[in-house]
């Protein structure tokens, strides 16, 4: 078979993506709304290690059950932020330590709310997270404000 | 620097300034890539949705330091690829007995071959014969089925594979498509289109 085959068969298969698979609506317009939530006045935290980037047999896995516990790492300057993410079907529980800053306030967003986290010794909790993407916005006692790479949980 | 390029830069200043519509057109361009990676991973509608979500929020925090626009979609189907692992991850630890990956499924496992499908015969065998083929064909061919047609370095970067194998292996996986296919102008025949992105 030559390259027109090749070309030929490919056009058919796009058209049968195009025709049963396609991007749904509701993809691009959150995909538009996603802009909005463009923030300037935040540093970015940025996701520097994800426990599930590494190859299974090379972590040590503490799963009972349901239970599975991923561990993520958010750095910038002195301030790091890790995560500790325990899922419970398609609920999740944050549990975040923070260090290098003083808080005065947390928060979690999600894609559509935002919740105030309360902390302790720079320790945050949130219960009950719906599983999606998720991003913490830290301010601390010298008036920096700062938010974390979404991260999908 | 050809005109897309130079429209795409355009584009990532323009939305880099806070202008919407500069970044719905990004979104417009781009999303049919991202959506055909994540599904070539066999995530189903709401993970694959929950994938191309999270990467253009990662592009909107990255904004400022995304401004190549010869990177830029490299830089997309990297991000994608990585979540679309993270959420096999975490799917696979929910079904800790099952190892295996559902079979491919187009459209989503939740709308088996409707009546659409069957109504065009031509199109339900060019699926099942699809369907058959060995799981690395299905996901390469996935990716090629984006449209416009990825280039090579994208399929690289979506499906971490050497560029110098992508087209043997096209070839390949396109011959045995078509062996299962039986004769492959059962469908009407039409010229390739879109021209490759560059």
């Amino acid at each position: 078979m030559n390259d027109i085959d090749d070309e030929v068969t490919l056009a058919q298969l796009r058209a049968l993506a195009e025709e049963f698979d396609p991007v749904p609506e509701l993809v691009l317009e959150t995909a538009m709304a996603a802009f909005t939530l463009r923030k300037l006045d935040a540093e970015l935290v940025e996701l520097i290690g994800d426990s599930y980037d590494q190859p299974a047999e090379s972590v040590v896995v503490r799963s009972t059950g349901t239970l599975d516990v991923r561990m993520l790492s958010f750095r910038v300057g002195l301030l790091s932020l890790e995560l500790q993410v325990t899922a419970r079907g398609a609920r999740r529980k944050l549990v975040a330590q923070v260090e290098g800053v003083r808080l005065v306030n947390a928060r979690i967003e999600t894609g559509g709310s935002t919740r105030d986290l309360a902390y302790d010794d720079g320790v945050l909790v949130a219960e009950d997270v719906p599983a999606g993407p998720i991003r913490f916005r830290l301010t601390t006692d010298t008036g920096g404000s700062f938010l974390t790479s979404w991260v999908l949980i | 620097m050809d005109d897309s390029m130079s429209t795409t830069r355009a584009l990532l200043t323009r939305a880099s300034g806070g202008q919407q519509e500069a970044w719905n057109e990004l979104v417009r361009r781009h999303t049919n890539l991202l959506w055909s990676i994540a599904r070539s991973f066999r995530l189903d509608q709401a993970d694959a949705a929950d994938a191309v979500q999270t990467t253009w929020l990662r592009l909107v925090e990255h904004l400022d330091r995304v401004q190549d626009p010869d990177r830029l979609v490299g830089w997309l189907a990297t991000t994608v690829r990585r979540e679309c692992l993270r959420i096999k991850r975490i799917r696979d630890r929910e079904r800790p007995q099952s190892y295996d990956d559902p079979p491919f499924e187009i459209p989503d496992p939740a709308e088996p071959l409707d009546a659409k499908l069957l109504r065009d015969e031509s199109y339900a065998t060019l699926w099942h014969a699809f369907a058959g083929m060995p799981e690395h064909c299905q996901r390469l061919l996935r990716v090629l089925m984006s449209s416009p047609p990825p280039s090579y370095d994208t399929v690289s970067a979506a499906l971490q594979m050497p560029v110098g194998s992508i087209g043997p292996t096209r070839k390949r996986c396109l011959a045995r498509l078509r062996s299962l296919f039986g004769r492959h102008d059962c469908l009407p025949s039409q010229a390739p289109t879109a021209e490759r992105e560059s």
